[in-house]
C-alpha cells in the first residue's frame, strides 16, 4: 500500500514536473521579449522636443497596456509626411494629401492588442512592434499597426526619428 | 528507529511535492486552456468579443462583399477603457481564415486608443473605420476622421463592399466613395461575416436597431454583384448589447430580434 502510494506520488511529481516545464517552455516562446527592452536605436536620432516627448510618454501608457512583460522604454518618433507613413507603416492615404503632415510613433516590446476589432474565429493582432500615426493638423491618432518591426530600409522612409526614452518606474 | 523517521519524512515531502507539482501543472494547463479558447463561446459584458455574425464560408472563390449597414444609435461609455461595439463587414483574403479586410461602423476605442493620451483621443464614435490584417502579421486599424461624420449616415443603410482589384490589393468601400486600400494581401475569399462585434466593460454599452442587408458576392474579379451570399452559412447570435439586429438578401437567412 506504502509503495504504490509512493509510485502515484512519484509519477504525479515527475507529470506535474513535465507539465510545468512544457508550459513554461511554451510561455517564454509565445511570451519572450528579446526585443523588449533592447534599444530601437540603430542610427543617427535627434534629441527630442518637450511635445515629442509628452506625445511618447503619453501613448506609452497606452501600449502598456497590450504587453504582460517590459516595453522598450526607446519609442522612435518621426516628423514626417503622410506618403511617407504609407510607405514605412502602411498608414492610410485615402482623404488625404500626399504632403500632409504627420507624427509616426514606433515602440518595441511584445504585444497582444485585444481591444482591436477582429472577425469570430480569429486571433487578436500580435506583434513585436506597434506603430500610431498622428496626423498633426488635428492632433488625432488616424493609424495602428501591431506586428513584425518595420525594417530598418522601411524606417529610413520616416527620416531621422527624434529618440523619447519614456521614464519608467520598472 | 532514526532512519524510520527519516525515510517517513522524505515519503511526506515526496508526497508533498508530488501534488503541488501536480496541482501547479494542473493549474497552468487550465490557465492555458481558459486563455486560447478565450472568444465568441465565453461572450458577455467584460468576457472578450462577443458577436451577432452571419458567416458564409463556403468552397466557392469570392473576389469580394457587400452589405447594406444600418445602424441607428449607439454608445460605448467605456471608451476611455478600451470598451467598442462594430457594426460592420469582414472579408477574409489569401483564402484562408488566417487574414482579412474589414470595415464598417465603430463606438468606443480603437485599438487601444483612449488610455493616458487626452488629446490624441478618437473619441467616444461613432466612427467610420477599416483594419486588415495581413499574411506578414501586420493589423492595421484605420480611423477615417476625415471620412465625413458618420453621424450623416445614422438611420440610413449605408453601402459597404470590400473587394479584390489585383495585385494583391483590396478596395474598401463606404456609400460608394474609396475609403481604403488594404496591400500586400492576396486573392481570394472564401468567408466573410456581417454583424456586429461587442467588446465592453460596461452593461449601458448598446447599439439601437443594427442591420446588414441586400448582401452580394463577386465571383470574379471587377463582376457585379450577385444577390445573396453562397451557403452554406453560420450564425451567432449575441444579444447583450444589441437592441435589435437584423440580416436579410437571402432566402437562407433567418431574421432576428434581439
Amino acid at each position: 500500500m506504502k509503495r504504490m502510494f509512493i509510485v502515484i506520488a512519484t509519477a504525479l511529481l515527475i507529470t506535474g514536473a513535465i507539465l510545468v516545464a512544457t508550459l513554461s517552455t511554451a510561455h517564454s516562446r509565445s511570451d519572450a521579449a528579446p526585443t523588449a527592452v533592447a534599444s530601437q536605436t540603430t542610427g543617427a536620432t535627434t534629441a527630442p522636443t518637450s511635445a515629442e516627448t509628452t506625445l511618447a510618454s503619453n501613448f506609452y501608457a497606452t501600449v502598456e497596456t497590450m504587453s504582460s512583460s517590459p516595453v522598450s522604454p526607446d519609442v522612435m518618433v518621426y516628423d514626417t509626411t503622410r506618403a511617407a507613413a504609407a510607405q514605412a507603416v502602411g498608414a492610410g492615404t485615402v482623404g488625404f494629401q500626399p504632403t500632409d503632415s504627420v507624427t509616426v510613433l514606433v515602440f518595441s516590446g511584445t504585444f497582444v492588442d485585444d481591444d482591436a476589432s477582429y472577425p469570430a474565429g480569429a486571433l487578436p493582432p500580435h506583434g513585436s512592434s506597434i506603430t500610431y500615426v498622428i496626423d498633426n493638423s488635428t492632433n488625432k491618432m488616424t493609424d495602428f499597426s501591431i506586428g513584425p518591426p518595420p525594417s530598418q530600409s522601411e524606417l529610413s522612409e520616416l527620416g531621422t526619428p527624434a529618440e523619447v526614452v519614456v521614464p519608467t518606474t520598472n | 528507529m532514526f532512519r524510520k523517521r527519516s525515510i517517513t519524512r522524505a515519503r511526506k515531502w515526496t508526497n508533498l511535492i508530488g501534488l503541488i507539482a501536480f496541482f501547479t501543472g494542473s493549474f497552468l494547463v487550465s490557465a492555458q486552456a481558459m486563455t486560447t479558447t478565450a472568444g465568441a463561446a465565453d461572450c458577455g459584458v467584460g468576457m472578450g468579443h462577443c458577436y451577432s455574425i452571419v458567416e458564409t464560408n463556403t468552397s466557392s472563390t469570392g473576389y469580394g462583399s457587400f452589405a447594406q449597414i444600418y445602424v441607428e444609435n449607439g454608445a460605448a461609455p467605456d471608451w476611455s477603457w478600451g470598451g467598442f461595439l462594430t457594426e460592420e463587414l469582414w472579408v477574409f483574403t489569401g483564402d484562408s481564415d488566417g487574414y482579412w479586410v474589414e470595415s464598417g461602423y465603430i463606438y468606443g476605442s480603437v485599438s487601444s486608443n483612449g488610455y493616458g493620451a487626452p488629446w490624441n483621443y478618437v473619441g467616444p464614435g461613432p466612427n467610420w473605420f477599416w483594419a486588415d490584417e495581413r499574411p506578414d502579421g501586420t493589423y492595421h486599424t484605420h480611423v477615417l476622421t476625415s471620412f465625413g461624420s458618420p453621424l450623416n449616415f445614422l438611420g440610413d443603410p449605408v453601402d459597404v463592399s470590400i473587394s479584390y482589384e489585383g495585385s494583391s490589393e483590396w478596395n474598401v468601400y463606404i456609400g460608394g466613395v474609396l475609403a481604403g486600400v488594404s496591400t500586400s494581401n492576396p486573392c481570394c475569399s472564401y468567408d466573410s461575416e456581417t454583424g456586429g462585434e461587442a467588446y465592453t466593460f460596461q452593461p449601458t454599452s448598446y447599439l439601437d436597431t443594427t442591420a446588414d442587408t441586400n448582401l452580394a458576392w463577386q465571383a470574379s474579379q471587377g463582376a457585379a454583384w450577385t444577390s445573396c451570399w453562397p451557403p452554406p452559412y453560420a450564425e451567432y447570435l449575441y444579444t447583450g448589447t444589441t437592441g435589435a439586429w437584423w440580416v436579410t438578401g437571402c432566402d437562407w437567412l433567418n431574421s432576428y430580434t434581439g
